[in-house]
């Protein structure tokens, strides 16, 4: 009997076979090219038209094999997995008082890939001395493909680390809980991280519509704001271009929060750092909110920062940081500064005062710390 | 004496280990490598799911998944032995085994797949959660003293500034010394759950307990648990953390225990168990070698054979800090069932 090819990566019914892990058949004594004669690895039904096998072979495919079974029978899971929409931020608002962070920026900024990054920090434990400790998310299928994504970059400056994020009609959001590092602090904290194609935000930057402020509505309800820029970008002919794009976003913000009682802090970022490290130094710590301390940045920015003066006019808080999400590849190197903009944030929104909530009263049979710890979320 | 029913669910990805132990115990039971409980005297009607798997590994072989969609509903019947209130009591434990691949497809094709059976599996007793430490890629070992934010700046601008003398990938972190070689080892404290901080070219790591943290995650929502929300006693049920083939870890883990690797290797997984579950009660690690040595070894194998059947191995570490390491397989099975407790009646086995 022939048997066909086996499907890729290669995958074995047999829990004792290493071959598809690159050791040995199980059945080696049996066959002397397993992958030829070995009926226990999983085979494509029919012979596949070469074409095609070249189309699977580039094709972006998960380190996952291709699942012949497909779906299955039974309800469907509890959520969906991927970036949060609507309906789903408010199921979470009946439960806690979620940190909304918005991440803004022009396309191609860095986005998306400063919070991959991010989370692959919280993964691999690399918290940097941010108090919080993984607890729950909804968005763990999405993250994961983004995460797999990132993995399979070849490193080069010329290739995105990460596809552009999808259009959608309203605003996505990635979905972390965290909780507090503290032993005695058992709060559980949702924190909603926005993922909104650039595009959208460019057209409201510029066009403001009803569609456009009704996705970017929940800015007014942002703890924090993180205005990401790309430092390389900048530094090119046409970091003009970007600089503009992204002083543009930023102005629509700052009008869009204009009047709110409780005002979000405002992180600014530099992204892809690693692209002007060789040339340009991070200033200190305690000086990174003056444009001068950048240096070449600050006529490069120029427009970026004047946004930040007005932001500082209006009262918000803010910080500057270099961040490089992945300045190598995943396998080659660790990102630098990642976490700094989100316990900005997170610093920022625990010291916020949480007004307008309703007082609890204990349940008949609740402790009243309950009640109280319920209340302080 | 009363009988009790219970139900553990068995869970874990594709090659976890999960058949492989579940036939070792069962065949253990068989020939009392088991001190805790044993075969009752009177067998159960059906025990044919249990006897195929034994059977393959009393010969020497890893159990097989002929047909993918195969389902195994196996009852383990205990008789408990050990010498308490709970001594002769029998006690019939509902195992659910699913092919491992199940998790996989559960966590990316979102539309069906949810079952009344997972759900079933959702309201179990009590959890074996089985994890291949081989499958895992390793972290590397944190910096000391930890890097900062201008060191890596730098590294990024000469990449030979960070060639220092690096520690070995497998070092295991030296444990702090016991105050008394009567307490043994100290307990994983706060300050080994300090973070790893990483040298600035050592690779980011894509985390591979994703689908496992999901179908935890799932687990909770059948049981009406909210996320971060510890059970309460009356809610409470327990996971023992199953870290298969440790008798290839043991070079360079046997020291530190199964609780330090998960804390290393695993971080995301332990923050997970840590939010969302009492530590000292909930959750427990237990590193397991359902033959003690590799099948796929020829000489092993043989060696195997020839004694009918090596005893597993177990290793643990108790609320003292000691770890304990027993060739009772049965032991993480009842401490799910049980608790703490059970550690109290068992007898370590040097090597």
């Amino acid at each position: 009997m022939t048997l066909g090819e086996p499907a890729e990566p290669l995958r074995c019914h047999r829990d004792d076979c290493s071959f598809v892990d690159g050791g040995s058949c199980a059945r080696s004594s049996e066959f002397s090219d397993p992958r030829a004669g070995c009926p226990e690895l999983v085979r494509l039904e029919n012979k596949p038209d070469p074409q095609l096998l070249d189309l699977l072979k580039n094709a972006k495919l998960g380190p996952w094999w291709p699942d012949k079974a497909g779906p299955m029978p039974g309800a469907p899971a509890p959520w969906a997995g991927d970036a949060l929409v609507p309906e789903d931020i408010r199921r979470l608002l009946g439960r806690s008082h979620p940190r909304v962070i918005a991440v803004v920026g022009d396309t191609a900024a860095g986005k998306t890939s400063l919070v991959t990054s991010f989370f692959l920090q919280l993964a691999n434990g690399h918290r940097d001395g941010f108090p919080y400790r993984f607890a729950s998310s909804l968005s763990l299928k999405g993250i994961r493909d983004l995460v797999h994504e990132a993995a399979r970059w070849s490193g080069s400056a010329d290739a995105p680390v990460l596809p552009r994020t999808p259009s959608s009609p309203g605003a996505r959001f990635i979905h972390l809980g965290l909780r507090p590092a503290e032993e005695l602090d058992d709060r559980h904290i949702d924190v909603l991280i926005s993922d909104i194609d650039g595009e959208v935000m460019k057209r409201h930057a510029s066009q403001a519509s009803d569609l456009t402020r009704a996705v970017m509505s929940f800015l007014r309800r942002a703890d924090a704001v993180i205005v990401v820029t790309d430092a390389g970008a900048l530094m090119t002919e046409e970091g003009v271009s970007h600089d503009r794009e992204t002083a543009r976003v930023f102005g629509r913000i700052l009008s869009d929060l204009d009047g709110c009682a409780v005002r979000p802090c405002v992180a600014l970022v530099f992204a892809k750092f690693d692209r002007v490290i060789k040339t340009l130094e991070p200033p200190p710590e305690n000086r990174r909110g003056e444009p001068e301390a950048w240096e070449t940045l600050r006529t490069a920015a120029r427009a970026t920062w004047r946004c930040i003066e007005q932001a500082r006019r209006d009262g918000f808080t803010i910080a500057v940081f270099p961040v490089s999400a992945f300045p190598k590849k995943m396998s080659e190197g660790q990102p630098v500064n990642v976490v700094a903009p989100f316990a900005f944030a997170m610093r920022h929104a625990d010291a916020r005062e949480v007004v307008g909530l309703p007082q609890h009263e204990p349940a008949s049979g609740c402790s009243s710390f309950d009640a109280l710890r319920r209340w302080r979320k | 004496m009363p009988s009790r029913a219970a139900s553990l669910s068995v869970l874990g990805g594709p090659r976890s280990g999960k058949s492989s132990f579940l036939g070792a115990l069962w065949n253990a039971m068989e020939v009392d490598h088991t001190r805790l409980a044993r075969v009752p005297r009177s067998r159960p009607d059906d025990t044919l799911a249990l006897d195929r798997l034994a059977s393959e590994i009393a010969n020497g072989n890893y159990p097989q998944r002929t047909n993918p969609d195969e389902r195994h509903h196996l009852t383990f019947a205990l008789e408990l032995t050990h010498p308490q209130d709970d001594h002769g009591r029998h006690v019939s434990v509902l195992v659910s085994d699913y092919n491992g691949e199940e998790v996989e497809s559960l966590f990316r094709y979102r539309t069906g797949g949810w079952s009344e059976e997972w759900k079933q599996r959702a309201m179990a007793s009590g959890i074996l959660l089985f994890v291949r430490p081989s499958a895992v890629e390793r972290l590397p070992e944190p910096e000391a003293p930890p890097p900062t934010e201008e060191d890596r700046w730098r590294a990024l601008i000469d990449p030979h500034a960070t060639k220092t003398e690096a520690p070995p990938t497998t070092s295991v972190p030296a444990l702090p010394d016991a105050p008394s070689q009567m307490f043994g080892a100290a307990p994983v404290s706060d300050e080994d759950e300090r973070e790893n901080t990483a040298r600035a070219d050592s690779p980011v790591r894509e985390p591979t307990e994703l689908a496992l943290i999901e179908l935890l995650q799932f687990i909770r929502e059948v049981r009406g648990l909210a996320p971060g929300e510890r059970p309460r006693p009356e809610e409470a049920f327990r996971i023992a953390v199953m870290l298969s083939a440790w008798d290839t870890m043991e070079r360079d883990w046997g020291s530190a225990g199964p609780k330090r690797y998960v804390l290393k290797h695993l971080p995301l997984l332990h923050d997970f168990l840590w939010s969302n579950f009492r530590s000292d009660r909930d959750i427990h690690y237990f590193g397991v070698s359902a033959t003690n040595g590799d099948l796929r070894n020829p000489q092993f194998k043989s060696e195997y054979r020839r004694q009918r059947g090596l005893p597993g191995r177990v290793v643990w570490g108790d609320n003292f800090g000691r770890l304990r390491d027993s060739q009772d397989l049965s032991v993480p099975l009842l401490w799910t069932l049980f608790g703490d407790r059970v550690f109290d009646h068992v007898r370590d086995d040097p090597r």
